[in-house]
């Protein structure tokens, strides 16, 4: 079998760069393959897949060595254009790529660049979007469909120019669940038809894992693992040295193994696995602790009563956006000092249409919110604002400053401090978050985690009473993720309200004390973590997939257990070794 | 209520592109033809005719209108100063309305503010017409009618470009303004004598948001063989229908009643 991709000692430095981007990269991927290229922000991932279609170095300069063959063509002699009917590239923001005005037009975009025959260009167009299962959207404007739909029509626009070789640079990180399941269920689609050699860039392992043949790994642009992905993901350490977020039902069983219950190769990746360890380890004598009781509090769907010291208050909120149906339809809801309350919910259940009422972005159209004991509807958003910071989930959507210290110093300079007054507090601000090292650097001259971290410190320089958060973690590499998360969570253990918007599970088991469901505008579940994650069936109708620990511990059932785990540590407890010895 | 993408075509939207292209045309050219209001204002019935026949949002043309209203007042005022023999040839013309400034002849006369009324007709006119024109039109209709005129691919491609990324980056300025604002901006959402400096906190972020976009769209373009050749294969699927036909023969109808008004009966001057 020929190598549909041989990349052989490629070294490349961006223009005006002192360090090379990618350093004797030596790659072969056969023909049919589905390969996933893993690594930390900046290891090179995007750099290496611009080089397979030659947008490195013919649009993007710099300094090109070694080898390429994509399908046996010599990358250095052809032009992109001429390599997209080889290699089709998916990007990672889906509104950047999508040309047309309505899906068939956009899809036809690339075989109309080739000339080809009408009639050809509309068996391809129409091939192309059954694909990505999008037939009978022809004619729909692309403006109008979801960030999943507008990502799979990306596809479908490389597929219908017939490429051998597809790749994609992260095209689900800027994507909610259902979108990401879309695209994944897309690529399964492909994968399973065998006539693509598919390579992707991603973050996450737990949809890769199964359908990768092969992982790449990448650090600081050189190749620092390639192999078997359930070897690498087996080994925490290893995925620890490289920066990659383990699969979050591995770790409890790493801890297992350290601990002598289980052997290296029972470290289960997925669900069914675990649910097999569990039961060879039952079999072998071990015990599972059973349900503890006292950690299972009462599930509340009804709202919480309205204290006098809560942080946030509202009362039958409902918000309509112009004529349209109410986005919000009565929500009441109480959130106590110093409580740290994720906000779950679907894309367009109303989050984000919720938490804009508390600094005042937007008012409600019935009912009432306080603040801090301050009804928003009396006081302007610039006020609210220093009691109630909000972090968006795109940190550059804000950065405009040319340095960070001034970055940070806007807000303070908003709400008309005095001098000294701010560049005390910048300089506290810049120290709780670990960027002082960075105080005259051009904000976006930093990563997308450490620019994150700034949006975050560019709030509670304000020392807003309240923190709103909006999907904190989102495109983020593992430790970035895990940097900024370690930052929301020593704000709240110094006493600031926490309410996060998230699509993470993992994170919200973790850190959340209380969580509210949305569902099409109403509150649909309230409660801790445990006692919601537990509610299944309700959380579905949310489109809400609990942690895997709690899909493990509900099924666990089978096996005649009776767990409510919630953490990894949940289920490390439990476990009783076979001679009796209780591990603690 | 259904989106515009969900909309069963009406007649006026299945007809031909170049049907449609002499329409506009022709609007436009009655609109020129006559000086006085009355004229426009019965052009300007048609105009707004069409636009009922083809289903124009009529929410749309008031978004585009009220903006500028201002400058429908101004060009009414200072056309209200044209006055003498050598602008108006009709006596009634020049009469004065009102005495401004009489010692340096700066007066209102009726054929000045008959004027400002035609030129506000003629730009009402060919904003119903023009929006008329392309609410009804796909881009890549009109992308073909460009092709076809021999326009280059690269210009036509720039305009669909334009058109397809004004919503996107709408969307990207509403969540740069909640950002600042979350921080204690204070950035007026409309008017235009605020210092410039107030919109940095926008501007920038915006700026470089485009630019990135504009990066990852060069890029997704070439690796879509943009530019493989200077030419795209362009869908020839004019079709010229008797309801085309029919249209047609209203517009050539038109145009000759109207040019038969202003040259033989000499009508329609101020």
């Amino acid at each position: 079998m020929t190598n549909a991709i041989e990349i052989q000692g490629l070294t490349y430095t961006y223009p005006h760069a002192e360090q090379p981007s990618l350093s004797q990269v030596n790659v072969g991927v056969k023909a049919g393959r589905f390969i996933v290229i893993m690594g930390a922000s900046g290891a090179g991932k995007t750099t290496l897949t611009l080089c397979l279609n030659g947008l490195i170095p013919q649009l993007l300069e710099g300094h090109l060595q070694g080898k390429i063959e994509v399908d046996g063509l010599d990358v250095s002699k052809y032009r992109t254009q001429t390599l997209a009917q080889r290699v089709g590239m998916v990007f990672q923001d889906p509104e950047s790529q999508i040309v047309g005005l309505t899906v068939e037009e956009d899809v036809a975009f690339g075989p109309r660049n080739f000339l080809l025959p009408e009639e050809e260009i509309q068996r391809y167009v129409h091939e192309a979007l059954a694909r990505v299962r999008l037939s009978g959207y022809e004619s729909r404007k692309t403006e109008e469909l979801s960030g999943g739909e507008k990502q799979r029509l990306a596809i479908a626009g490389v597929l219908a120019m017939r490429p051998d070789i597809l790749v994609l640079d992260e095209p689900t990180s800027e994507l909610d669940p259902v979108g990401r399941a879309e695209i994944f269920a897309t690529l399964e689609d492909l994968r399973q038809e065998k006539e693509l050699t598919i390579l992707i860039v991603e973050h996450w392992g737990e949809e890769v894992l199964t359908r990768a043949d092969e992982v790449v790994v990448l650090r600081k642009g050189e190749i620092a693992w390639q192999g078997n992905p359930a070897v690498l993901f087996r080994d925490l350490l290893l995925l620890q040295e490289l920066g990659l977020r383990p699969i979050p039902i591995s770790v409890p069983f790493w801890e297992l193994y350290k601990k002598g219950g289980i052997q290296a190769e029972e470290i289960p990746l997925s669900i069914p696995e675990a649910l097999e360890t569990i039961r060879n380890m039952l079999k072998r004598g071990d015990h599972i602790k059973g349900l503890n009781l006292s950690k299972t509090p009462r599930i509340s769907n009804v709202p919480t009563p309205l204290s006098a010291c809560g942080a946030v208050e509202i009362q039958d909120l409902k918000h309509c956006y112009g004529n349209a149906d109410p986005t919000l339809k009565g929500i009441s809801l109480s959130i106590a000092s110093g409580e740290f309350v994720a906000l779950l919910g679907a894309n367009g259940a109303g989050k984000s249409t919720l938490t804009k009422h508390l600094n005042g972005l937007l008012m409600p159209t019935e009912g009432e919110v306080w603040v801090s004991g301050k009804n928003t509807k009396d006081f302007s958003t610039a006020e609210l604002a220093r009691i109630v910071g909000y972090v968006f989930q795109n940190p550059d959507h804000q950065i405009f400053e040319s340095s960070v210290d001034k970055e940070m110093a806007y807000g303070l300079k908003n709400a008309g401090l005095e001098e000294v007054e701010i560049v005390r507090r910048v300089e506290e601000a810049l120290q709780y978050t670990g960027l002082e090292r960075f105080r005259q650097v051009h904000p976006l001259t930093l990563g997308k985690g450490e620019r994150q971290i700034l949006a975050v410190a560019s709030i509670l320089a304000l020392q807003p009473e309240i923190l709103v958060i909006d999907e904190p973690t989102a495109g983020l590499d593992w430790t970035e993720a895990q940097k900024v998360m370690d930052l929301v969570r020593r704000l709240h253990d110094q006493g600031t309200t926490i309410i996060m918007i998230t699509h993470d599970m993992e994170w919200v088991a973790e850190y959340a004390e209380r969580v509210v469901v949305l569902n099409q505008g109403e509150i649909l579940l309230e409660g801790t973590p445990r006692a919601v994650f537990y509610q299944s069936k309700r959380l579905l109708e949310a489109s809400i997939v609990p942690p895997q620990i709690v899909q493990l511990s509900q099924k666990c059932g089978e096996l005649g257990l009776q767990c409510d785990w919630l953490r990894g540590e949940d289920l490390v407890e439990a476990w009783v070794k076979k001679r009796g010895v209780e591990n603690a | 209520m259904p989106k515009l993408s969900e909309v069963k075509p009406n007649v006026f939207q299945s007809l031909d592109v170049r049907t449609k292209g002499v329409m506009l045309l022709s609007m436009l050219c009655l609109a020129l033809l006559f000086d006085d209001p009355r004229f426009n204002f019965i052009v300007f019935l048609i105009a707004a005719g069409i636009a009922f026949l083809a289903q124009l949002s009529w929410t749309k043309v008031r978004q585009t209108l009220f903006p500028i209203l201002p400058l429908f007042l101004l060009i009414v005022i200072f056309a209200g100063f044209s006055s003498g023999n050598l602008h108006f040839q009709q006596e009634r013309s020049q009469t004065v309305l009102l005495e401004v400034w009489p010692a340096f002849h700066l007066n209102i006369t009726y054929g000045g503010l008959y004027r400002g009324i035609t030129y506000l007709l003629r730009m009402l006119i060919l904003i119903l017409s023009s929006m008329t024109f392309l609410q009804t039109t796909s881009l890549e209709k009109l992308t073909q009618l460009l092709q076809k005129l021999k326009v280059p691919a690269q210009f036509s491609f720039m305009i669909m470009t334009a058109i397809r990324f004004i919503p996107v980056l709408n969307r990207k300025r509403i969540l740069i303004l909640e950002a600042q604002k979350a921080r204690g901006a204070h950035i007026p959402e409309k008017g235009a004598f605020v210092p410039i400096r107030t919109f940095l906190p926008l501007v920038v972020p915006l700026f470089a948001g485009s630019i990135q976009m504009a990066n990852t769209l060069s890029m997704a373009m070439m690796s879509r063989g943009f530019g493989y050749t200077r030419y795209q294969t362009h869908t020839d699927e004019f079709r010229f229908r008797i309801r085309d036909g029919v249209v047609i023969g209203l517009e050539i109808i038109l145009i000759v009643l109207g040019l038969y008004l202003r040259i033989v009966l000499k009508l329609g001057k101020l």
